[in-house]
């Protein structure tokens, strides 16, 4: 497995969760469930999956807990108010958008996985970017 | 370039983001950096979005420690796959309602075991005990008994044994709580040489007033201590031109039910054997009356007739005619 999508898997749960011990239990969920779906659909891609697949705990099941609780083992991470604005920002913007948002400038997923996954054009993906960046710009 | 090819300050503030990554094409890049080079609101929003970009690098410093992208890139095996992804989706559920099943479970193994309804002291009370002789229970099972029952048994014996005449045994009315298998008994009465034989009267006669007679013959019946036997009341409706009466009456009484049906019309009574023995000094009579169509009533009854089956079956099979002179 790609160690890039792991590390943008974690950086999305990271950021859009509110407890970090619960990170890697999500990333966990949405990675066994990228791989068993990439079995049944015999795909040979599993970023795309991966994607799709953590979204959809984001989504759905964010208030969930899949598994234990465990300390993220992570270095060098955001700083809090950072992490603290991101927050603030998710709660300003859609969804949709704070989820491409995460995507495409933190985790930093290439553009044809994301699109792949998010079921949407590289367009739609920037604008909603773009929106979020510049709300977070003009504060 | 064109005048319309200029881009304004709110198109350059869309491209921001797009000129901010390197994304816009030469001639497009061109024409935003001459506007950024005029408005100083684009280059501070421009200023802002780098800003807000070179933040989000923190993100980019992150460092995943290696055991944790080891445990997360293991495959799982395809069964723990399947097993976790079953318990994640049947064990809350599962654990929820196994209590609920324990509970249910011991109490269906503890009542089938201790059957606490043997506790209970659910006996049988005795509330009252009543003498009645042999023929009142005889009586009462000849009343009960419906004409389809009788027959229908009559029927069974004659045809396991058509030639011995069959007795009904005493002993199938010796309790009113044999009541209602009386029927059962009937029918599997035993083989026996007959010692009393039992008899039913079957009469038919036609009346030019059926009502008069019906309400006439209904009080003397009863005036001469005439009981209702089967299920329908005496002078039932059975058909809009047909009364039907079934009635058990001591007797010494015979003649003067006779002499009073006489003063309609001409009865025909005949006697034919029957399993069930009546008690000493009682008949039990079938008196059809039948409304006679070439005579117009005063009356005429609109009401139809209930629908309930006496039963009545054949007469033209009867062992022995009487002809009763009115």
């Amino acid at each position: 497995m790609d160690d890039s999508i792991i590390r943008s898997c974690v950086l999305f749960f990271l950021v859009t969760l509110d407890d970090e011990s619960r990170v890697y239990s999500c990333c966990e969920a949405a990675l066994t469930a990228a791989r068993k779906l990439q079995h049944r659909q015999s795909q040979t891609r599993l970023n795309p999956l991966v994607v799709k697949e953590a979204t959809q705990i984001y989504r759905e099941a964010h208030r969930k807990t899949f598994g234990a609780r465990r300390p993220l083992l992570v270095s060098n991470g955001p700083s809090e108010e950072l992490l603290k604005e991101i927050h603030s920002l998710r709660d300003k913007v859609s969804q949709d958008q704070f989820i491409s948002f995460v995507w495409s400038e933190i985790a930093k997923v290439n553009q044809e996985d994301l699109s792949e996954g998010l079921g949407l054009s590289h367009g739609t993906i920037q604008y909603r970017s773009h929106q979020v960046l510049r709300l977070w710009a003009e504060g | 370039m064109k005048k319309k090819d200029q881009l304004t300050l709110f198109m350059a503030k869309e491209l921001l983001y797009d000129y901010a990554k390197g994304l816009l094409k030469d001639e497009r890049k061109q024409s935003f950096e001459e506007l950024l080079k005029e408005s100083g609101e684009l280059r501070l929003a421009l200023k802002s979005i780098n800003e807000r970009i070179e933040r989000l690098e923190e993100f980019d410093r992150l460092e995943v420690s290696e055991d944790l992208i080891k445990e997360l890139s293991l495959p799982h095996p395809s069964l723990a796959q399947q097993l976790a992804s079953i318990e994640r989706r049947f064990a809350p559920q599962f654990w929820r309602a196994l209590p609920l099943g324990v509970l249910v479970l011991a109490g269906v193994v503890a009542i089938s075991i201790f059957k606490p309804w043997n506790y209970l002291g659910l006996n049988e009370v005795e509330v009252a005990k009543i003498s009645m002789s042999d023929d009142d229970y005889r009586m009462e099972a000849a009343i009960a008994l419906s004409e389809k029952d009788i027959e229908g048994a009559m029927k069974a014996q004659t045809e396991k044994d058509p030639e011995e005449v069959v007795e009904a045994p005493s002993d199938m009315v010796k309790s009113p709580d044999d009541k209602a298998s009386s029927e059962k008994e009937v029918a599997s009465a035993p083989k026996e040489k007959a010692k009393r034989v039992g008899y039913i009267y079957r009469g038919f006669m036609t009346v030019d007033n059926l009502s008069q007679v019906t309400q006439s013959t209904v009080d003397k019946i009863q005036a001469l201590g005439g009981k209702k036997a089967g299920q329908v009341p005496l002078g039932w409706n059975r058909d809009e031109d047909e009364r039907y009466f079934h009635f058990s009456i001591p007797e010494k009484n015979k003649k003067a039910l006779l002499d009073h049906l006489s003063n309609f019309s001409q009865v025909r009574l005949s006697s034919q054997e029957h399993p069930l023995v009546m008690p000493e000094g009682k008949i039990r009579i079938i008196l059809v009356v039948k409304q006679n169509p070439n005579v117009v009533p005063k009356e005429v009854e609109a009401t139809p007739p209930p629908p309930l089956d006496p039963a009545e079956t054949e007469e033209s099979d009867s062992s022995v005619k009487e002809e009763a002179s009115p």
